[in-house]
């Protein structure tokens, strides 16, 4: 353990004694790049659900969505990696808070491409959907952030779901190709 | 210009207190539906009224909207006056320079407006920063991280406190906090420190000095904790969202 760490642990620690001071909680933004409004069909809202008490075969009606987000009629190229994208008008980010036990929880988000900004119209009974899991997306005290590209509105509402790997999670101390130590621990937990 | 616009100019001149808000020009539709142009209006209307009762927030938030539906110049000139008065003259230039960048636009709105675009641009705030910017990105405030290119980089802000954060790959983050006036440039230097060149960073690396300045660094730590604890809220804590879009896990 560093120095700093050391350090870093102890005035954690005298906040703690003063007040219970020290984040317990964390932030995961996900970064979502949403497809551009495909042409000649009514204009979407990219509905997004998250939660990590559940997988996606369960019932999500009962998890609250975030207000639509209209698709935009151009997005930049996707021809560009994901990862080297910059954040554009056709981005999104979500910020995810949680803390305890969401640590070691798989996040699963579901990204539903509607009619309606509440994805309640008529024509939103089986919208096409994105499915994304996130292998762990939250360090208590730490943000951290993940990208993923949707590049086109998906044909089916039962796609299979893209993964971010653990080490995939960015955290802001880490570095840019892979966010892990070589012993294989994140640079969001003390080495 | 159709007589309801053309009879519907509004100048929004008094000074209220400076909002943080950003301006958020919306896209306006290219050929609005006669029900988007009625809401326009009615959103227009109510605008005007919350002008002339000094409710500039609410005008601003009426005249987006009937801009948002109708894509009129006039409603765009009432939103980038309201801006100007609300104290956010980078915003109010936004608007002015969308409003300016319209060849048709009639030439009594062009006559007004380019004043006060004028007067707008000379009231922003520069943040000019110098460092090895290649690569980098930054986040200003809420707002969505925007790449840095070169050497030195010209952002211009409403005046008031920011929050700048500059990342690059393999290198710490690299922050500044602090307040500028209307008019002002604040020269920044931007400096990045690789990762793992603090000798205090990786185990094995610290001497007796880093832990002569980690036990000094932790003794000021705990006396402070101590201080001030009790001061602090357990809920001022906690890590916030810094993006408009929240999910609080249950």
């Amino acid at each position: 353990m560093s120095a700093r760490h050391i350090a870093a642990g102890l005035a954690c620690c005298a906040v703690l004694l003063g007040s219970a001071g020290c984040a317990r909680n964390a932030v995961f933004e996900l970064e979502l790049d949403l497809p551009a409004q495909p042409a000649g069909v009514t204009p979407l809202y990219a509905v997004v659900q998250v939660r990590n008490d559940a997988d996606f075969s369960a019932d999500w009606s009962t998890v609250v969505p975030l207000e639509g987000i209209p698709l935009n009629p151009s997005c930049p190229s996707s021809a560009v990696t994901c990862g080297d994208r910059e954040l554009s008008g056709c981005s999104a980010v979500v910020s995810v808070v949680g803390d305890g036990a969401d640590f070691t929880r798989r996040l699963r988000v579901r990204v539903r491409f509607c009619a309606s900004p509440s994805c309640e119209g008529s024509d939103d009974a089986t919208p096409p959907q994105a499915h994304i899991e996130v292998e762990r997306a939250l360090y208590q005290g730490r943000y951290t952030q993940g990208r993923v590209c949707i590049d086109s509105v998906p044909p089916t509402p039962t796609p299979e779901a893209s993964v971010v790997g653990r080490c995939d999670v960015r955290c802001r101390d880490g570095e840019a190709v892979m966010h892990c130590r070589a012993d294989g621990s994140h640079f969001c937990e003390d080495p | 210009m159709p007589a309801f616009w053309s009879a519907a100019l509004i100048l929004v001149g008094a000074l209220v207190p400076a909002a943080t808000a950003h301006a958020q020009l919306p896209t306006p539709p290219v050929n609005p539906s006669e029900s988007e142009v009625l809401e326009a209006r009615a959103a227009f209307v109510r605008g005007m009224q919350f002008g002339e009762e000094g409710r500039f927030d609410d005008a601003r938030r009426e005249f987006i909207h009937s801009y948002a539906q109708s894509g009129s110049p006039v409603a765009l000139f009432n939103l980038a006056s309201t801006l100007r008065s609300l104290e956010l003259p980078r915003d109010a230039a936004e608007a002015f320079i969308r409003l300016l960048a319209n060849p048709d636009l009639d030439a009594s709105v062009r006559e007004r407006a380019t004043p006060m675009y004028a007067d707008v641009v000379a009231r922003v705030t520069r943040l000019r920063l110098y460092g090895p910017l290649e690569g980098a990105t930054i986040r200003i405030d809420d707002a969505l991280p925007r790449s840095l290119t070169g050497q030195t980089q010209t952002i211009v802000v409403n005046p008031g406190p920011h929050d700048l954060i500059a990342d690059r790959r393999g290198s710490r983050p690299w922050r500044w906090s602090g307040a500028a006036r209307a008019g002002a440039s604040v020269d920044l230097l931007v400096e990045f420190q690789a990762i793992g060149e603090d000798p205090t960073d990786e185990a094995g690396e610290a001497g007796d000095e880093g832990w002569v300045i980690a036990g000094v660094s932790a003794a000021i730590a705990v006396a402070l904790g101590v201080i001030i604890g009790a001061a602090v809220l357990d809920a001022e804590a906690q890590l916030g969202p810094r993006t408009g879009l929240v999910v609080e896990l249950p």
